[in-house]
């Protein structure tokens, strides 16, 4: 065979598998972002939904109305607004090297703060609602809790 | 004409293409997707349903869930095919406030269902439908 067409060749092959590399490669990155965006949550989503249980269930910071027998929604009861209660209701720190959400809540008006075990003040996301507040039993009024989100 | 040499290459670039394009398609397969958002779907709607009174029935429709195993442990949900390795296998973690016990396991149930009960939380499968299109476990 002559040189020139051995060259020819080789260049051909290359260039060919060069085509077959490159068009798995894109593939594969295309896939896997597609893979990526089918299966993921908007943070947002996510943080919002896991944060309903601290403002309504009684474990957390709602205040359970003892005539009723039934838990307020949207509601902050002051006695279990503290690190302590926040424990019982939602402990990041019982698992080590596990992703997980964290949050800082802040009631604006009454200058207090809670924050979950892992919370390392680096906020992504923040959020507020309207919540009502509760006093040792007694309605005391409403107020802003603030929530700052942190996803590890 | 081709010689050996040039065979032996071509040979190789196209075994290397389908390795690579094996790949590809190994890591966008269905299964993953299906393990990743039922996992994904469960974790939510355990933290829906421990944040509001009363009980709860919850049935996961959209998924065919016929090939895989679900598990609930206290604190994650585990989806996996059967012979998936420990790395392959789909975890969600969720933090319960006290008092809540959760627990359930279903493998190949055509369809999975949460049901909350005071503070108790159980998976199971749910197979049929009744006249108003309700399932029944």
């Amino acid at each position: 065979m002559k040189k020139g067409s051995i060259l020819a060749n080789n260049i051909i092959l290359w260039t060919f598998g060069f085509i077959i590399v490159a068009l798995a490669i894109s593939l594969m990155t295309s896939l896997i972002q597609y893979k990526g965006s089918v299966i993921s949550w908007p943070q947002e989503v996510q943080s919002q939904l896991v944060s309903l249980k601290f403002t309504n269930n009684p474990s957390c910071f709602a205040f359970f109305d003892n005539f009723t027998q039934k838990s307020i929604s949207n509601s902050v009861d002051l006695n279990k607004f503290n690190d302590e209660n926040l424990v019982g209701c939602y402990d990041t720190g019982k698992l080590k090297g596990v992703r997980s959400i964290n949050y800082k809540f802040v009631l604006v008006g009454h200058g207090v703060d809670t924050s979950t075990s892992n919370y390392a003040n680096d906020p992504r996301l923040q959020y507020e609602k309207e919540v009502l507040v509760f006093r040792e039993g007694e309605f005391v009024g409403r107020d802003i809790l603030q929530m700052q989100v942190q996803i590890i | 004409m081709f010689t050996v040499n040039v065979l032996v290459k071509i040979i190789g670039v196209l075994m290397f293409g389908a390795l690579s394009f094996g790949m590809a398609s190994s890591f966008a397969n269905q299964d993953g997707i299906l393990k990743h958002n039922l996992a994904t779907d469960i974790q939510m709607f355990i933290e829906t349903l421990v944040s509001f009174d009363g009980d709860s029935y919850v049935f996961l429709d959209k998924y065919d869930a016929s090939d895989v195993s679900v598990v609930l442990t206290n604190n994650q949900v585990i989806v996996s095919n059967p012979g998936d390795l420990e790395n392959e296998k789909v975890r969600r973690v969720y933090f319960l406030p006290q008092g809540y016990q959760i627990s359930g396991a279903v493998k190949g149930a055509e369809m999975i269902c949460l049901k909350k009960e005071n503070q108790i939380i159980l998976l199971e499968g749910c197979q049929e439908r009744n006249e108003e299109g309700k399932y029944f476990s």
